[in-house]
């Protein structure tokens, strides 16, 4: 039976200057096999994409001012400079409007509505969500994460790549991912962040044997069937 | 009558919008923010670290602390010596500032979230350099040395550029050259 292992990859601090599927070459092509599944950071991925930018190069709306007085002291969104920068690429009014709707449906019983309606509201990191020299920038979400993804794959030939977004607190999603893989399926493998802590340097893991492990379990499961 | 109907309205309207704000500004008023205070007062005396023929170095410890009401972020953290060549000639001084719950040795400051309450440390470290290399014989007329600590902080407001002074003394360095 084949063991899915997790295998962090240590690379240099990676910055615009840099392509992520290049570098994923360049760090991971001795130990990528065409049964494994390449994930790469969603921040590594956006500051590669030069997706970052700084609480000094913002101005605030009004919108913002008001907004983020209404949104817990921990998120990203709390923060004058995490909200505008996010608004910057959602729209004051459309933020506006869906925390507005949000906030009702709020009354009703239903959360997240405006995380899932502004994505970059729940994609942005505010200052200090990633490693130096980008602890003083705020970090969108990637762009095009599911043509990242099969950049990678196409690249690696490996069985199927994506970008996840991971942390510490047990939360774990795929952004993009390449054609037939199973996103909620990937993220719960990477429920426990073994891309570490940003000072480790490892923005790039790989599943080992994934599709083995899939192959085997497909028949186990047609052999139950038949018995 | 249609124009006293809609004055009504418009005035409604307005004064609806003012309450709505001032409500607004009472409820930023009672969540706050974050408010740092560096404690300059409470810093450790200045202690010589090493000692060279050319060269010395001191280091201090100085505590701060969020007693705002939010959580805040220290984005950047550096000292600013003050020593102009017209009032004192004999050294070139170095400086450098590092969080001690997070220590690095390379003077960048790693932005950090402070909580409400919470406090901190940061070491100081003043590296004086003759440029003779006879450090022992030049801090003899050494005077007192103004160090800004500037800070740069971020929290649900605009973020601001704050500094607070410690002055590295005459009387510190002649004591902690006696002693070493």
């Amino acid at each position: 039976m084949a063991e899915l292992e997790l295998v962090p990859v240590k690379t240099r601090i990676l910055t615009d200057k840099d392509d992520i599927v290049d570098v994923i070459e360049e760090y991971a092509k001795d130990i990528v096999g065409p049964d494994d599944i390449v994930c790469s950071a969603e921040s590594v991925v956006a500051i590669t994409q030069h997706r970052y930018t700084r609480p000094e190069e913002l101005t605030p709306t009004w919108q913002c001012r008001l907004m983020r007085r209404f949104v817990p002291g921990e998120g990203s969104m709390a923060s004058l400079y995490g909200m505008q920068a996010a608004m910057n690429l959602e729209g004051e009014w459309k933020m506006l409007f869906w925390f507005i709707i949000g906030f009702l449906a709020k009354l009703v019983g239903k959360n997240g509505v405006w995380y899932a309606k502004c994505r970059q509201a729940s994609l942005t990191d505010d200052v200090t969500g990633t490693m130096p020299p980008f602890d003083k920038c705020i970090v969108y979400g990637p762009d095009k994460p599911d043509e990242v993804a099969e950049a990678i794959k196409k690249r690696m030939g490996c069985y199927g790549a994506c970008v996840a977004d991971v942390n510490d607190l047990k939360r774990s999603a795929v952004l993009g991912h390449s054609r037939g893989l199973n996103p909620k399926e990937i993220a719960r493998i990477l429920i426990n962040n073994p891309f570490g802590n940003a000072s480790q340097k490892t923005p790039i893991v790989v599943i080992k044997n994934y599709a083995q492990a899939v192959r085997e379990q497909k028949s186990e499961t047609a052999a139950k069937e038949n018995n | 009558m249609i124009v006293y109907q809609l004055l009504n309205i418009i005035i409604f309207i307005v004064g609806l919008i003012a309450v709505l704000y001032l409500l607004f500004r009472l409820f930023a008023w009672h969540q706050g923010d974050a408010r740092f205070v560096i404690e300059a007062r409470r810093r450790q005396p200045f202690a010589l670290k090493s000692l060279t023929a050319g060269t010395a170095v001191f280091e201090t410890e100085v505590p701060f602390k969020n007693i705002g009401k939010q959580l805040g972020t220290i984005m950047d953290f550096y000292p600013r010596t003050l020593l102009p060549y017209e009032q004192y000639d004999k050294v070139i001084v170095h400086s450098q500032l590092a969080n001690k719950a997070a220590e690095r040795n390379d003077g960048y400051w790693e932005s950090v979230i402070i909580n409400p309450g919470e406090s901190g440390r940061i070491r100081v470290t003043i590296e004086l350099v003759s440029k003779e290399g006879t450090i022992r014989e030049d801090l003899k007329t050494f005077p007192d040395m103004p160090i800004d600590l500037v800070y740069q902080v971020v929290s649900r407001s605009e973020w601001y550029i704050h500094k607070a002074r410690i002055t590295l003394k005459a009387s510190e360095v002649k004591r902690a050259m006696e002693q070493a």
